[in-house]
């Protein structure tokens, strides 16, 4: 019995360390976990270890990075040192879950940045100072920690965007549609007659976004960061559609469809293997237009193009083609991460002919600029 | 005793067709043992909404589910009152004082609106919504929440206040308790980010395209009918087909209505009928752009080529070690 308590003591306090290892590398561990694990402790799940392993993963796991994450430190912390790896989980044939850069890191998108390749290293560390990091160019992030926080930061913008749109319905005084609850909970006030009515209305429609990525060399900074936030954006406005381009048009899906980022990062490596020459914004937006123009472009759909205009073409041949583009959407937005390159009044030679022709013109190089761009999209 | 708990959960979800694995035989217990909310994420047709059907099988208790959308709101999912039904209540209770003593003291409905009020909010016109029927249903029951990720963050909000207290609040009636906790059981594809909160107050389990071994098991489980070289074809064909950049790979769902469709059409070996092949490959790839990738990379062909050169086996390698990792009876018990 002594033996017993002795033996729960002690595990007590290895789950509590092991649970201080599981915050110091992000994953959440509180007040309610303790609950469960004490419960945990005292239940038999402390026989066996395989099953041991699943209930504290399925504990302390919210998420798919953190299922992904989990095992490497259950095992670094419960493993002796030489034992031979337990986890069940890859012995299978079945293809692991795979998470973006952070753990498949096989393929580096052609044009991209070495992220891809570099984030193999496993430094899950807590976050950065936001005001620093949200004005800090992408271009000098070079620190994995700083771009895994800067990546978070660009989700939770995404997602926040999201809120600012909503199909619910609202209580209006006027509509097509009555609304019952609001309109027979003042039926009593005038004796059981329907006097007053309250209808229902839904807000505007919500916007479609069609989102066209330069994967090129000369944007491989940023591009990682946009193709994020272009797919969290894809995931909180289903009406949306995703293309990336640097000679040619891919087509990356539509939002509608659940997209990943392995997914599309695959798609980008296996279509851009055939890639020759320089980046063809011209030819890939006109491109654009005749192929998937008429199914996608209408009045309620905005296009955001996430490219410098560094063209192989003059710019005068892109300017009709942009021209076009506006003529068919709600508006055109050109997010030009490179737009402080000039000085104020020095002319840029590729972006100057097709400025006329686009609705808002932003930057987006960093945080904050990213994040006043994301009001713009709503407007 | 969890052991015999996950052997026998394993035993009755089998029972139902459904082959779990021990991570998710954990889940489930735990869920059952900690009384949270399991949420279940994974790619689409890889059993998250069948497992919240077969548990409610193996357990003998009640399924209510609440299949979610963009625009669900409290009047869909917790309670609303029968609206027609209350007006025509209100317009007998104007119009006669005479058998109505079911509704209410009629003597003074057409002059005391406080009555009428408290006549037309009673029990008898609240209609229950899902998460209603679940808090107040005597006995056992699974509440299946599906697609969570397409709701709005409101409804998330309004979730974590039902799963959190277990109780639901009506200002006209009071406030409802749950007798009997209900197992919440949420989906989520990953259209969108949850939020934080929800994730912190649920358990969690990620659930992964099958292996071969699993699948086959899953397969002979569903399709017993089916011969099982033709299964194994497939399986292995349909394992083929998940490592290809596909827009929609294709699920366990999927592997069984394919499976079908050529039973159905009398098919013996896939090696012989490429025909059959392409005339049901919508029964598995579920877009027009995969179907012609496949179909223009010659994907079919260099597979069946393969496996023409390969006798495949019905019973899988390794099969031993394969038993080690899915039957828990044979598990480790390896101490921590």
């Amino acid at each position: 019995m002594k033996d017993a308590q002795q033996l729960c003591g002690a595990m007590s306090t290895r789950l509590q360390e092991f649970g201080t290892l599981l915050r110091d590398n992000g994953i959440c561990h509180d007040a309610a976990h303790l609950i469960d694990l004490h419960t945990l402790a005292t239940s038999d799940y402390l026989q066996n270890r395989q099953s041991f392993r699943y209930a504290l993963k399925t504990c302390y796991c919210h998420s798919l990075q953190d299922w992904i994450r989990f095992d490497d430190l259950f095992n670094s912390f419960w493993q002796s040192p030489g034992e031979a790896d337990i986890n069940a989980d890859k012995s299978g044939d079945s293809a692991a879950p795979s998470l973006s850069s952070k753990v498949e890191s096989d393929g580096r998108l052609v044009g991209f940045a070495g992220t891809s390749s570099q984030s193999t290293e496993q430094d899950f560390t807590g976050a950065g100072d936001y005001k620093a990091l949200s004005l800090a160019d992408f271009r000098f992030v070079f620190n994995l920690q700083e771009m895994q926080t800067i990546e978070r930061l660009v989700d939770d913008l995404a997602r926040h965007s999201r809120k600012l749109k909503s199909r619910r319905r609202r209580t209006t005084r006027r509509g097509a549609q009555i609304d019952m609850r609001r309109s027979l909970s003042i039926v009593p006030r005038y004796g059981g007659s329907v006097v007053e009515l309250h209808y229902l209305q839904r807000r505007k429609r919500l916007p479609g976004f069609v989102l066209l990525l330069d994967v090129s060399q000369s944007m491989e900074v940023y591009a990682r960061l946009f193709l994020r936030f272009s797919l969290k954006l894809a995931a909180a406005f289903q009406q949306s559609d995703l293309f990336a381009f640097n000679t040619q048009l891919i087509s990356l899906g539509s939002g509608r469809h659940g997209l990943s980022e392995t997914g599309l990062e695959a798609t980008i490596n296996a279509e851009s293997s055939t890639w020759l020459g320089g980046t063809r914004i011209a030819h890939a937006l006109t491109d654009f237009q005749d192929n998937h123009g008429a199914r996608i472009l209408n009045k309620n759909t905005t296009i955001v193009v996430f490219s410098d205009g560094c063209d192989t073409v003059p710019p005068q041949e892109l300017a009709p083609v942009v021209k076009q583009l506006q003529s068919n959407c709600r508006k055109l937005i050109w997010v030009n991460p490179l737009l402080g390159r000039f000085k104020k009044g020095e002319s840029d030679r590729y972006m100057d002919p097709i400025l006329p022709h686009i609705d808002r013109y932003c930057s987006a190089h960093n945080l904050q600029s990213l994040k006043e761009f994301s009001h713009q999209l709503l407007i | 005793m969890s052991q015999q708990r996950l052997d026998e959960l394993d035993t009755r979800l089998r029972d139902t067709g459904y082959i779990a694995d021990r991570a998710l035989l954990v889940a489930l217990d735990l869920m059952q043992i900690l009384s949270k909310p399991l949420l279940l994420e994974g790619e689409a047709g890889v059993g998250k909404t069948g497992i919240a059907t077969s548990l409610a099988d193996a357990l003998d208790a009640k399924l209510i589910r609440l299949q979610c959308y963009e625009g669900l709101d409290a009047q869909q999912v917790l309670y609303d009152w029968d609206y027609q039904r209350q007006l025509l209540a209100i317009q007998m209770m104007r119009g006669t004082n005479s058998n109505l003593t079911d509704i209410a003291d009629t003597t003074s409905l057409a002059t005391d609106t406080g009555a009428m009020h408290q006549a037309i909010y009673s029990e008898q016109f609240l209609l229950k919504r899902p998460l209603f029927q679940a808090i107040s249903h005597n006995g056992p029951c699974i509440l299946l929440i599906d697609e969570i990720d397409r709701a709005d963050e409101e409804f998330e909000a309004l979730l974590l206040e039902v799963l959190a207290e277990n109780q639901v609040t009506v200002p006209e009636l009071g406030t409802y308790t749950a007798t009997s906790k209900p197992l919440v059981i949420l989906t989520s594809n990953a259209v969108r980010s949850l939020s934080d909160a929800l994730r912190r107050r649920c358990l969690y389990h990620y659930i992964d395209f099958p292996d071969t071994y699993k699948e086959r098991q899953i397969v002979r489980a569903r399709l017993p009918q089916v011969d099982e070289a033709l299964a194994a074809q497939i399986v292995s064909l349909v394992q083929r087909l998940r490592q290809e950049a596909l827009s929609k790979k294709p699920g366990v769902a999927e592997t069984l209505d394919w499976l079908a469709a050529l039973y159905a059409l009398d098919v013996k070996d896939l090696r012989n009928s490429p025909e059959q092949i392409s005339h049901t490959l919508p029964a598995l790839l579920k877009t027009r752009s995969d179907q012609q990738t496949v179909e223009n990379e010659r994907f079919l062909q260099t597979w069946l080529n393969e496996s023409a050169e390969q006798v495949e086996t019905s019973t899988p390698p390794g099969n031993s070690e394969r038993d080690d990792k899915y039957d828990g009876r044979s598990e480790s018990s390896e101490s921590v």
